[in-house]
């Protein structure tokens, strides 16, 4: 289950990456995501779709689709609000 | 599209409704998160540990047996449920039916039985912060209905508040759906927060807000269907809602032998693979007009709504009713039995329970930065001093009243635990106070001193230091430390440690960086002169 809850943060954290508006890192692997949005997007819902499949299999249908929107959002929310944050601070520790 | 006129009136209508309902809505969300772990608390505080979840895991005829000497009843309704994950078990008794029953079995009963010692005791004895943090969401501190009811209309007009904060943010929906600049100024940060979070935590909100509407104001709502339909007469819609339990003719003829209740409960376990027993009706207790209902549910993993139930005639051992969990099931079951699980969250293990733990706190900082936005669009050229003053004011005291929570709740959770179970009878009233006081000191002192900077960081600052001992108070208290509960396998006493440590971190963290962020602020001397926006620092 915290596979599927990790990849569920993969899934969000490469769709965060192809949004035009959002200040990205330096580093490569933001740099390559950005990059490559159409494979990106591709494979972000594919690894979303695929963590709703885990959560549906081990906790059934109903369950698994409502546990996996909670974790969706509460995941999304909180790679919003960390990930320019750490990004920032990383900045300023730069400078 | 929509026009200007319309767009204002929808804005004014988030903006007054949502100022209004904040404080409100940020004790009903900021209690009710910490009420998804109700029973761990109950559990941590108590140290009694539970490893068998959602199922009545005792021997009801030992219960039964060690009650009846204190409690007489024959001819009684009895309801025993086990509505929570903990040790103690409910039990409910009605006033007896027999025409010769003593003085002390006419009336209503209620006490808990702890299902592995039997010993009872009585609500208030059994009384938690896990119960206290969860009737507080719900506001139910304050008389019955008047606190019921405020928080019902709360959540029927978040419902309000959230569908015009859409309409608002519609147009830039996809745009800014990932959208946080905590590099931009103030206002810019708190408006992000707010948009980000309010978007993408808009499901969760909406969900709980129609399911705490549907719990709180049921009753209200339907008044003129009840006035209407059945003549006044509650009881008629309850009964047809299927709420109030069938009625057992009594016969008047006292059974020879006790009922092994016990028989009819595994009966109807070994009915159904998955089948989890919670309640446990006795009608008529020991009369010949005996019946025994046993109802309880599916694992949600088989099915989410799995409601199930037999009902046995005693004395001939028929079933005179079933409710088969695996077979479709009404409309009116389906939609009571969906609403209880979406807003109660038990359906997936802790891990649903952390979401919607963080989804309940991410909604009290939408809430705060609603707060923040509100006063920063107040906090122009064009209005007078006199207005501005005023709405700093509220501003001062709404923060103060909503930041100050997270110490108080803090500081209950290390109060709880260092009290014995010898202070169980007066647990209630010490938590009152507690709580109440600290809450009451602490929002006065940050409402007139006036600064929101001060208020956040002394509030999470002091409410990360109190996080950071609960964990150690409860090792202290009881010898379950973190790492001891880990490999006992208390999961439940666990969760409750790491979560204030993982708050506690979190918090430091947090304070940490605004006091650098104000530092760096008071550092900058090109700011020509420091605005409202400037005072205002992240909260937790």
């Amino acid at each position: 289950m915290l596979f599927a809850v990790l990849i569920q943060v993969f899934g969000f954290y490469g769709l965060y990456h192809t949004s035009e508006r959002v200040i990205l890192a330096t580093g490569r692997l933001s740099y390559f995501l950005h990059r490559r949005k159409k494979f990106v997007k591709i494979l972000s819902w594919t690894l979303m779709v695929f963590s709703f499949l885990i959560y549906t299999n081990f906790m059934g249908f109903g369950a698994g689709v409502l546990t996996g929107f909670i974790l969706w959002m509460a995941t999304g929310s909180v790679i919003i609000l960390i990930y320019p944050l750490i990004e920032n601070s990383g900045k300023n520790a730069g400078q | 599209m929509m026009d200007n006129r319309k767009y204002n009136i929808i804005f004014d209508l988030h903006t007054v409704s949502g100022i209004i309902l904040s404080v409100l809505l940020y004790v009903i969300f900021f209690a009710g998160s910490f009420s998804f772990f109700r029973d761990e608390i109950a559990n941590w505080e108590r140290n009694q540990p539970v490893s068998v979840k959602k199922d009545l895991n005792m021997d009801v005829n030992a219960a039964l047996f060690s009650i009846k000497d204190s409690i007489p009843l024959l001819g009684r309704d009895i309801e025993i449920a086990r509505h929570y994950d903990e040790r103690r078990v409910a039990v409910s008794l009605k006033p007896s039916k027999d025409s010769l029953a003593p003085e002390a079995a006419n009336k209503n009963d209620f006490l808990y039985i702890d299902s592995e010692t039997y010993k009872t005791s009585s609500y208030t004895e059994s009384y938690s912060l896990g119960e206290f943090l969860y009737r507080l969401h719900f506001f139910a501190q304050i008389p019955y209905p008047a606190g019921y009811y405020l928080s019902g209309f709360s959540a029927l007009f978040l419902i309000f508040v959230l569908l015009t904060g859409i309409l608002i943010h519609w147009k830039k929906i996809f745009s800014n759906f990932f959208v946080f600049r905590p590099d931009k100024k103030m206002k810019t940060v708190w408006t992000d927060a707010h948009t980000v979070l309010g978007t993408i935590g808009m499901p969760f909100q909406l969900l709980y807000a129609i399911t705490g509407a549907f719990f709180m104001i049921k009753a209200l709502l339907l008044a003129p269907v009840v006035l209407g339909l059945y003549d006044g007469d509650e009881s008629g819609l309850y009964k047809e809602l299927e709420y109030i339990n069938p009625d057992f003719l009594y016969q008047q003829k006292a059974l020879s032998e006790w009922p092994d209740i016990n028989y009819f409960i595994s009966e109807t376990k070994s009915s159904w693979d998955g089948f989890d027993v919670t309640i446990v009706r006795l009608h008529n207790y020991g009369d010949e007009g005996m019946h025994v209902c046993v109802e309880g549910s599916l694992q949600s993993q088989i099915k989410y709504t799995g409601q199930g139930k037999k009902t046995f005639s005693v004395l001939t051992g028929e079933v005179v009713e079933v409710m088969d969990p695996y077979m479709p099931h009404s409309y009116l079951e389906g939609v009571k039995n969906a609403l209880n699980r979406l807003h109660f969250g038990d359906y997936g293990g802790y891990l649903l329970k952390t979401g919607s733990f963080l989804l309940g706190l991410l909604s009290c900082l939408v809430i705060i930065s609603g707060i923040i936005v509100w006063l920063e669009a107040r906090n122009k050229k064009n209005i007078p001093e006199k207005k501005k003053k005023y709405n700093r004011i509220i501003g001062h005291v709404f923060l103060a009243i909503c930041c100050s929570l997270f110490p108080v709740t803090a500081l209950s959770f290390i109060v709880t635990r260092v009290l014995g179970p010898e202070y169980d009878a007066q647990r209630q009233t010490i938590l009152y106070g507690v709580y109440f006081f600290s809450w009451l000191l602490l929002s006065l002192g940050f409402s007139f001193k006036r600064d929101n900077f001060i208020t956040n960081k002394y509030s999470i600052l002091s409410g990360g230091v109190l996080a950071a001992f609960i964990p150690i108070t409860n090792g202290l208290v009881s010898g379950s430390w973190i790492w001891s509960s880990w490999i006992n396998g208390h999961s439940d006493i666990l969760a409750i440690d790491l979560l204030w440590l993982f708050i506690s971190v979190l918090s430091l963290y947090a304070c940490n960086h605004i006091v650098k962020k104000r530092k760096k602020a008071a550092l900058n001397c090109s700011l020509p002169k420091p605005s409202l926006s400037s005072q205002i620092q992240p909260v937790e």
